[in-house]
């Protein structure tokens, strides 16, 4: 009797069918390269996923994402901005989200986010169709500090910047804010959440796995009581594993200043924290923004650092008012 | 479950307790043939654990084993890991033993994005000094996934399409460090201390170093 189920039992194990983790699709949506359907940009030399709502020569209005390896989803109720007269451009950034995957050796034999600014360049380069049409950046969290890393090189091409959370626009103070935001409970399930599964991916490279991997990682900075304030889970398309750390080593190695010629920017500036974030309170808003000349600092209440998502309808409010002054 | 963890160890600490790594030393000359073991550890998380082993017959002292560890947290019991192990020692001189314990894993992990239910199969090999009142010894453990049982919560949501049911080897991981325990009263405290690679030795784990605080009481 116990020799037939111990049979049965290994033919039922045999018999069920097994996939490759790694097979593009299975446990992560295919990218532009893999689906043709999606939307998609050829840019400096690589293939993005953008999608545009608008009239395409209204003021352009680019979304900057989070992340890094973040992806342009949370983000998307910011297309309601486009009835308001503004060509809304969403794309994630190189090798996020569902643009094309790259190598790590793209980001590691070059100055990361120099690449990722030169990416912007074109972007915009792409869809301004006379020198007189006015560009404006939101960015959110690392976003933020993309754009603003755009600014402090590209003044002349901003006509206005709304920055949501960025964690800074230095090495340095970006590993402060870090090290406050990502507050670890030896004991919590947060952690166990996040890294418990790394004893079952372990040391495959391809990037399929690595952003599967990654995503269990969102259950931390999303878990209940999280420090960054956040209300629970938001949407994503993928984790850009190689692209988050790629660029954190880039940073590490190599640091970053993104407040150099900042002071040539006279416009204002639209600079947003959320009331939740325990991590980013008006204090540090106001640090973080101080290279930037004029600067107007709005709390949103009621979220925390995924206000573009949880607290939109607060940032569509300030933001629509401040674009309008800018138009 | 901490509270639980708590009373175990306390009560462990008035008995006769061994290292959680069977001291060979010992066991050529007395004739046990149980144990049971509590420990504490950093494995991939916090980690409270369990285990009993039996001996089994022959002239060379065999442990069969059966471990069982679940991480803290609030949901009890979502995460865990049960190992089958087999404990033998290879060789010996003296006091110097060197010994492996093959083992078959099955786990289980749980969280708003996915469940995992997973199989793996693991190795151990020890080397090192098992004295009257110490131990000192290297440890090395690879641990290979076999299969892994997908069923995604948050992600399918996010994506309609992902798959759920069984993937193959997803990876495996290394364990390089050392042990050392220390016998007073009849009772040893054991310590281990090292750290953990992913196979190929870039994709490693967040937490890159493990400890293990072990009791066992034999009989």
């Amino acid at each position: 009797m116990n020799r037939l189920l111990i049979f049965t039992f290994l033919i039922s194990l045999l018999s069920c069918k097994v996939e490759d983790p790694a097979t593009p699709g299975l446990l992560v949506p295919k990218t532009v390269d893999q689906d043709p359907t999606l939307p998609q940009l050829s840019i400096n030399g690589t293939l993005l996923h953008v999608e545009t709502y608008g009239k395409a020569t209204d003021p352009i209005l680019v979304m900057v994402h989070g992340g890094p390896g973040g992806d342009f989803r949370s983000l998307l109720a910011a297309k309601s901005l486009a009835s308001k007269g503004y060509f809304v451009v969403f794309y994630d950034q190189r090798g996020t989200g569902l643009s094309q995957r790259v190598s790590r050796k793209v980001f590691e034999g070059a100055d990361a986010i120099q690449l990722m600014i030169d990416d912007l360049e074109k972007l915009i380069a792409h869809f301004q169709v006379s020198p007189i049409q006015k560009v404006f950046l939101m960015g959110h969290s690392w976003g933020a500090m993309l754009a603003t890393a755009f600014v402090n090189q590209h003044p002349e091409k901003i006509s206005g910047v709304i920055l949501a959370e960025p964690g800074g626009f230095t090495w340095t103070q970006t590993s402060e804010y870090l090290s406050r935001s990502n507050e670890i409970k030896l004991f919590s399930e947060a952690l166990n959440n996040a890294v418990y599964p790394e004893q079952f991916f372990a040391g495959r490279n391809e990037h399929e796995i690595l952003d599967y991997k990654a995503s269990f990682f969102s259950s931390f900075e999303n878990a209940p009581g999280n420090t960054i304030g956040n209300a629970g889970q938001y949407p994503f398309w993928r984790s850009g594993a190689v692209a988050f750390s790629a660029l954190i080593d880039n940073a590490e190695k190599r640091g970053f200043d993104f407040t150099t010629h900042l002071k040539q920017y006279p416009t204002k500036i639209l600079f947003l924290y959320s009331e939740m974030n325990r991590a980013y309170q008006l204090d540090w808003a106001k640090k973080v923004s101080a290279p930037y000349p004029n600067v107007q600092i709005e709390e949103i209440k009621g979220s925390g650092h995924e206000m573009l998502y949880f607290g939109w309808d607060n940032v569509y409010t300030k933001s629509l008012t401040y674009l309008n002054g800018l138009k | 479950m901490k509270f639980l963890l708590i009373g175990i160890l306390t009560i462990l600490s008035f008995v006769k307790l061994y290292s959680q790594d069977l001291n060979w030393w010992q066991l050529r000359d007395q004739q046990q043939n149980h144990f049971i073991a509590a420990k504490f550890s950093a494995d991939y998380g916090t980690v409270a654990g369990l285990s009993y082993g039996q001996r089994l017959p022959g002239k060379v002292s065999t442990f069969l084993a059966a471990d069982f560890s679940s991480p803290f947290g609030k949901d009890l019991l979502d995460d865990w890991k049960i190992r089958l192990s087999i404990q033998r020692e290879l060789w010996h001189s003296g006091h110097l033993s060197f010994g492996v314990k093959p083992g078959l894993i099955i786990r289980r992990f749980d969280s708003n994005i996915a469940r995992l239910f997973n199989t793996g199969l693991d190795l151990t090999a020890t080397l090192g000094y098992y004295g009257v009142k110490w131990t000192l010894a290297a440890d090395a453990q690879y641990d290979q996934t076999l299969m892994t049982n997908v069923k995604h919560h948050s992600l399918q949501e996010f994506y309609p399409g992902i798959y759920n049911g069984w993937i193959g080897i997803t990876g495996g991981n290394f364990k390089f460090g050392g042990q050392v325990a220390y016998y007073f009263g009849g009772n040893v405290v054991s310590l281990k201390l090292g750290k953990a690679f992913a196979k190929n030795f870039q994709d490693n784990p967040t937490l890159p170093f493990y400890f293990d605080l072990g009791f066992v009481k034999m009989w």
